[in-house]
């Protein structure tokens, strides 16, 4: 979106001059005593078919606009700043990809996959090894400890869920919620993403 | 590549397209309120022909700052960022990509950077993406960017050196394939 933005601006900034020069030569000319450049029918009534034409026209056009401005931003997590007029950040997908190291390090953890956005962390992880209670108390405090010692200026919230065949053995009410084929799925970098995930991204566990 | 900032077009477009999506919005809503009146309002054009003169200065003036917004706006969007060399005196000149690479070392010494890329876009003013490895330690860099940053700014004798920095993390090393 950002090159999209980068390319029509050119045209979007001559379009808007040229409206202007539009106007003021409209308005230099009928001040010389001729009449309008600008020709609008005065016939032309507000339920004329040509003002919803005009109008829904306008209306998308806008919208569409209005979408690539807000697509178009940087996707960023903010860092403290070391000093006056400095400014430190960090991409979504560089603090995805430590504490996605730090999850696999783990022992236990075989697959792991991270969406980061500026207000919260989630993992899953699996682990053959492990179930659910015993290992996802564990991962929390590694992923808590990997964004405290990262000067991050306001903490994202963490949420850790482990899939575990171990867990699916023993009929676990957990079980049915997280089933392993959509793990992997969810963490694809085309899944539709919610209104909150400014800043998201996924990284595939091994 | 490190990327300038795009707020200025986001918001030049952003504001276009509310008022594009307003003025078409507020169109097809009185046309479908079957509003029987002409789209030149005779009320309006009556208001507008007691207060001519003032309607056309305002005129005029909207058209000067659409032309002048607007100009700027494609300006902006189409020439490349410049990259401004820093004058200390009148026969003393720093360039620009001088002062990029006396950064780029100094802050590539820092333990925990792989590497670093650095740009003059002020008088002066710096941006830089730093590429720390993998297990470096964050807090670390992060507190010995300030003091690269004040020996850069006694070397340029300045009190002030906006920076803006990128960090990328835990960066996957570069593998050379033989």
């Amino acid at each position: 979106m950002r090159a999209f933005l980068r390319l029509i601006s050119p045209v979007l900034g001559l379009a808007v001059a040229a409206a202007g020069v539009l106007l003021i030569a409209d308005i230099a000319w009928h001040w010389a005593g001729n009449g309008h450049l600008v020709q609008v029918p005065r016939d032309l009534s507000w339920t004329d078919d040509r003002v919803r034409t005009v109008g829904l026209v306008t209306a998308v056009a806008g919208l569409l606009l209005l979408l690539v401005a807000m697509t178009a931003r940087f996707r960023y997590v903010r860092l403290h700043d070391p000093s006056d007029q400095v400014v430190v950040t960090t991409t979504p997908t560089a603090l995805a990809r430590v504490v996605g190291h730090r999850v696999r390090a783990e022992e236990g953890v075989s697959s792991a996959s991270v969406t980061v956005s500026r207000r919260k962390i989630r993992v899953r992880a699996t682990s053959a090894l492990h179930d659910e209670a015993s290992l996802r108390p564990r991962l929390l405090d590694v992923v808590r400890e990997t964004v405290e010692s990262l000067p991050i200026a306001k903490a994202p919230k963490v949420s850790v869920v482990v899939s575990s065949p171990k867990d699916r053995r023993s009929a676990h009410p957990i079980d049915h919620r997280i089933p392993d084929q959509s793990t992997s799925g969810r963490s694809a970098p085309g899944r539709p993403k919610s209104s909150d995930d400014l800043a998201t991204t996924g990284t595939e566990g091994r | 590549m490190i990327a300038r900032s795009y707020r200025t077009e986001r918001v030049c477009a952003a504001i276009l397209g509310l008022i594009a999506l307003l003025v078409g919005a507020g169109a097809v809503v009185l046309n479908a309120r079957r509003e029987d009146r002409p789209l030149l309002d005779p009320t309006a054009l009556a208001w507008a022909r007691d207060h001519l003169l003032q309607v056309r200065i305002g005129a005029l003036i909207v058209g000067l700052f659409l032309v002048v917004v607007g100009l700027r706006w494609a300006w902006r969007a189409a020439t490349p960022e410049r990259h401004p060399d820093l004058v200390l005196d009148h026969h003393l000149v720093v360039t620009s990509s001088a002062l990029a690479d006396a950064v780029k070392s100094d802050v590539e010494q820092v333990d925990g950077v792989t590497s670093a890329q650095v740009k003059v876009i002020g008088e002066p003013a710096l941006r830089m993406k730093l590429t720390l490895r993998q297990g470096a330690d964050v807090r670390a860099v992060w507190r010995e960017l300030d003091g690269v940053l004040g020996r850069a700014r006694d070397t340029l004798g300045v009190s002030v050196l906006p920076t803006a920095i990128r960090l990328d993390l835990a960066a996957r090393a570069r593998q050379r394939v033989r």
